[in-house]
């Protein structure tokens, strides 16, 4: 029993008023060095190009992890008497701890480490987890937190990444494809409408003109599809730039004379799931 | 005020660059960066603590003889850069290339059509003159930008254009703004039938320096505000002795256009300056980054991207262009914050502010025009 009391003795180091107040101040440095990168990197990247603010965005989690490693590596040898034998008595501890009281926040919070390096999801980034599609605005421990087109802010934990596909439009790059839809009737002459909805798309104030306009056309029982596929400069203005190109490309297939097809309900659900 | 020698410039500036070698004096991060240090501290209302002289004893000074000297002694250069590289192509027959592209940032006057008179070659004024002029071995299209627009409907007569001038056998030299360019590269037409074109070299602070020379003479004496040195002034190497024209030449993105604005635009007198003293005793300051009106961010940035692509147009036709129905007062925000020029209802680009124009936009992520 003696013997026993001494081993978790010397476990621990003496813990002193000092050592108390150099862990809080530690903690509190921390804390407010994670804080101030959350707020500050975000704010900074608002006035950057794209490129460089999802690089900044970037940056905050990295920073975030950073500081945290630091503050464990700086905390533990001053409240623990680190040695092989100890080592192995705490991390057994700690093991069956996270295994029984807190295994889904261990989880969510080991799958927010394996995206920091895996990357499905950045800061900036446009993703689809599940039914649920926005900007990443906050990359924390353990949740991502999207801003839906809605203005709702949706908090979705990491350990999703286990079991489900993340749809990633941008990627980390400053651009996402934008699609708009039309639907021509058969039986007329369609031999221009590509070229026509390519103009539509390469006009259009919001196109990013690094990257290609494509326009796939499809038969259906009912109609042709037409897609016109572009990409914006700046991945928030993707609905604006939607709604552009497919108002420019209904005036301009109505003044070339072309006739719309009137589609059933459940063919242009099926076509927008393509 | 000038002296009546011709202008000896560096080698590397006499004569136009192939698109792809410009050299800018600060990268597109730098420029953003820099530009958005520059707003802070003048929102901040920062003051050059460092000034050589109390900047509240100064007033504005504007001088069109200065002016005119300085935008003289400009237009020789860029005249014999142009002259340099296009006068014995233009004279030289029908073999060879037959298509030639000057690329240019916005600029105050139109440099092409100035040389395109000097040496009477025709101007092309409307595309669809093109049919008059098919028997000349040569002519000139000073600015390809005025004649479309980012319309579906308003690319037509650009493209009837290129459809022409594939069958035309003389020479065409076509001038584009490079924001017109950038916008129209993604046709293809315009890149097969005009080619990848030349521009303007980047001109550093010892080419600014021989503009400035020859316009000012020897009578006129500049001290830069920040350390009250001449900013002409060379010390036994021939060397600037101020560092003003290198941070001029900085500032103006090499654009030697921009630079003589910017110059006009920051200098001052000593407020108790009698007038016989005036002209000898100036002094200058780069002038502050303008920035955008705080509302309507986005709509002001879709009016100067249209407006550099486009050229000076009026209002009403410049609004059509606009990806939504036009803010009310856009334009004249944008005037109050010195971003253009409005004058009997036409916009014009203020070449002064170019810098910040295209640092607010490569800010917000528009695609840059490309030299």
């Amino acid at each position: 029993m003696e013997e026993r009391a001494q081993r978790v003795s010397n476990l621990f180091n003496d813990i002193n008023g000092w050592v108390i107040a150099e862990i809080a101040l530690s903690i509190v440095l921390v804390w407010a060095f994670i804080k101030a990168t959350q707020k500050l990197l975000p704010w900074v990247s608002e006035f950057l190009p794209a490129k460089l603010r999802h690089l900044t965005l970037n940056s905050v989690p990295i920073l975030r992890i950073l500081a945290l490693l630091f503050l464990v590596v700086w905390i533990v040898p001053l409240i623990f008497n680190i040695t092989l034998q100890n080592f192995v008595f705490i991390a057994g501890a700690l093991s069956v701890a996270v295994g029984f009281a807190v295994k889904d926040l261990a989880s969510s919070v080991i799958a927010g480490f394996v995206a920091l390096f895996e990357k499905p999801y950045r800061l900036g980034d446009w993703i689809k987890i599940g039914k649920d599609y926005g900007e990443v605005v906050t990359i924390g421990m353990r949740a991502v937190q999207l801003r839906t087109p809605d203005d709702n802010v949706v908090t979705i934990s990491h350990d999703r990444i286990w079991t489900e596909n993340v749809l990633n439009a941008n990627d980390g790059f400053g651009t996402l494809m934008c699609v708009a839809t039309f639907h021509i009737a058969h039986n007329q002459d369609t031999g221009d409408v590509a070229a026509l909805l390519r103009t539509v798309g390469k006009t259009s104030p919001y196109l990013n003109l690094d990257r290609d306009v494509i326009v796939v056309a499809q038969n259906t029982a009912f109609c042709t599809v037409y897609t016109l596929k572009a990409y914006p400069f700046e991945p928030r203005n993707q609905f604006a730039f939607i709604t552009d190109m497919t108002e420019r490309g209904n005036a301009a297939l109505r003044l070339a004379g072309i006739r719309a097809a009137s589609v059933p309900d459940d063919l242009i659900s099926e076509t927008n799931a393509v | 005020m000038t002296s009546s020698h011709p202008i000896e410039l560096p080698e590397h500036i006499r004569s136009l660059i192939p698109i792809g070698d410009y050299q800018w004096p600060r990268s597109e991060a730098e420029q953003t960066i820099g530009h958005l240090f520059a707003k802070l501290k003048t929102g901040f209302g920062a003051t050059r603590n460092t000034a050589a002289i109390d900047t509240g004893e100064l007033k504005k000074r504007s001088d069109d003889a200065l002016q005119s000297a300085l935008k003289d002694a400009l237009q020789e250069v860029l005249l014999d850069a142009l002259s340099s590289t296009y006068l014995e192509w233009a004279t030289s027959g029908t073999t060879g290339q037959t298509r030639r592209l000057l690329i240019h940032p916005p600029m105050g006057t139109d440099i092409l059509s100035e040389w395109a008179k000097r040496h009477d070659f025709p101007i092309l004024s409307e595309l669809k003159q093109l049919g008059e002029k098919s028997d000349l071995p040569c002519f000139v299209v000073p600015s390809l930008e005025v004649f479309f627009g980012r319309h579906i409907e308003q690319l037509t007569p650009l493209f009837d254009f290129f459809d022409a001038l594939a069958t035309y056998e003389g020479r065409v030299l076509v001038g584009c703004n490079s924001w017109a360019r950038r916008f129209l590269a993604q046709f293809d037409a315009m890149q097969l039938m005009l080619g990848e074109g030349e521009t303007f070299p980047a001109f550093d602070a010892d080419a600014l320096a021989i503009i400035f020379e020859k316009a000012l003479g020897n009578n006129a004496v500049v001290k830069s505000v920040a350390t009250g040195d001449a900013i002409l002034k060379r010390d036994g190497d021939d060397t600037l002795v101020d560092p003003f024209l290198a941070k001029l030449a900085e500032a103006s993105l090499g654009h030697p256009w921009v630079a003589v604005e910017m110059f006009l635009r920051g200098i001052a007198e000593a407020a108790d300056t009698d007038k016989e003293t005036a002209e000898s005793q100036l002094w200058v300051q780069l002038p502050a980054a303008c920035s955008l009106p705080a509302t309507a961010n986005d709509a002001h940035l879709f009016a100067l991207h249209t407006l550099l692509i486009h050229g000076p147009r009026k209002v009403e036709e410049l609004n059509q262009l606009l990806p939504d129905p036009p803010v009310n007062g856009v334009w004249v925000a944008l005037q109050r914050n010195g971003f253009v020029d409005l004058n009997d209802g036409r916009v014009t680009c203020a070449i002064r502010s170019y810098p910040d124009i295209r640092s607010e936009l490569g800010a917000a992520g528009f695609n840059l025009d490309q030299l």
